[in-house]
């Protein structure tokens, strides 16, 4: 299992693109040190081949599309998931009896992976906690959610407080 | 709190089973601080397929991605509108450009163009060395066995249960716990006379709760044990 690697992807293809950018500038500093950056003579090339500026339009909107949606997934566009209820009535079910448990969240992000949350006491014995979510228990889960092969990532958290539990026994 | 000296502080002071009742019951080292680095995890060594799930659980580069996401998307659409009102019949304004500095008009040789590919290059690279380095996980990722699972505790989480594990022990007043990238920090206030005693009995509570909860790998835990007033 790995994580994102979107933004990876595009922040080192950004910085090998400033990197050429940055290296051809330094190049043409030393090699062409009284060559205007703005050649005025471009103009006339425009006007000599019109289709270099619809071509140009063209990639630079592909461009912009894909770094806006560079921009909307990495902001966490379709990465919360949808509430699986059945995930966590049986979640709770495979918890019940362990002191101190205080929320239970299961989110089906996508279609392979799951998100699962536990939030817990103090006073709870994280390594009951974590012996129970063994792998038929997992499976359980990955069943009533309705994706046999869901990956699972668990957050666990311990809260300051202690507090009322639903899935404790007195 | 006395200081240590020497090179007990590096000895491991907790074992597991037999290994760990022989050292309470026999000679423990005499001093308050105490360290364990690489702790031995017997039982991720019986436990075959037992792995850490780190890569899951690396940090995505998210505050990076949105920053650069949004000043390629501004750039792109501002270049675009530019093209495209240059096909509608405009002249080439380079108006960007112009604004900043006019460094249209400049030639390669300025100064300011220098400075700007420097600038470039050093963004570039800070840029790939941020996507490729893999970066502290914000969770702690915990041991598991299943290879579609990946558990990760709060860091907030792992500090709590290690303060609850140390105050279950006899004669322990007050217990701070400090997690650090590297390393966990326990601060221990005890009995007054009995710091020899209650050193070995941290230890052992905050080692079996790391192997409990398989969070042991690769953390150094450093043991300071203060005597109480009275």
């Amino acid at each position: 299992m790995r994580s994102h690697l979107g933004n990876r992807v595009g922040l080192a293809l950004a910085g090998l693109v400033l990197l050429a950018a940055g290296g051809a500038a330094l190049w043409l500093r030393d090699r062409h040190p009284a060559v205007p950056i703005v050649d005025p003579r471009a103009e006339m090339f425009l006007y000599a081949h019109p289709w270099v500026v619809p071509v140009a339009a063209v990639l630079c909107f592909l461009l912009a599309l894909a770094a806006t949606r560079w921009l909307v997934l990495a902001a966490g566009w379709g990465r919360r998931g949808v509430r699986c209820g059945p995930g966590v009535a049986t979640l709770g079910v495979a918890l019940q009896g362990i002191t101190g448990i205080s929320a239970v969240r299961v989110r089906l992000v996508g279609d392979r992976r799951l998100r699962v949350g536990i939030t817990c006491d103090p006073r709870t014995d994280l390594g009951e906690l974590l012996a129970r979510l063994d792998r038929r228990t997992l499976s359980r889960v990955r069943m009533a959610a309705g994706v046999p092969d869901a990956e699972v990532l668990l957050r666990l958290h311990v809260r300051r407080r202690t507090s009322g539990s639903p899935f404790s026994r007195p | 709190m006395r200081e240590s000296s020497g090179d007990w502080d590096r000895e491991p002071l907790w074992r597991a089973g037999a290994e760990r009742a022989r050292l309470i019951g026999g000679a423990v080292p005499d001093g308050p601080r105490g360290g364990l680095r690489n702790a031995p995890a017997p039982e991720s060594e019986q436990e075959p397929g037992a792995r850490v799930s780190q890569r899951a659980l690396r940090p995505g580069r998210t505050p990076a991605g949105i920053l650069v996401a949004l000043l390629v998307s501004v750039a792109g659409w501002a270049v675009t509108a530019e093209l495209i009102s240059l096909m509608l019949g405009g002249r080439p304004r380079w108006g960007p450009l112009d604004r900043i500095g006019a460094i249209g008009a400049r030639t390669w040789g300025d100064p300011l163009v220098g400075v700007l590919a420097c600038l470039f290059v050093l963004g570039g690279v800070a840029l790939v060395v941020h996507a490729l380095t893999p970066g502290r996980p914000r969770l702690i990722p915990l041991r598991t066995r299943d290879p579609l699972l990946a558990v990760g505790l709060t860091r907030a989480g792992l500090r709590r249960a290690l303060t609850e594990a140390v105050h279950a022990v006899d004669d322990v007043d007050a217990a701070r716990v400090v997690v650090r990238p590297d390393r966990i920090e326990v601060l221990v206030r005890g009995t007054a006379g009995r710091t020899g005693e209650l050193l070995p009995q941290v230890a052992a509570a905050v080692g079996d709760t790391l192997v409990r909860i398989g969070a042991e790998a690769r953390r150094e835990v450093v043991l300071r044990v203060q005597a109480g007033r009275g």
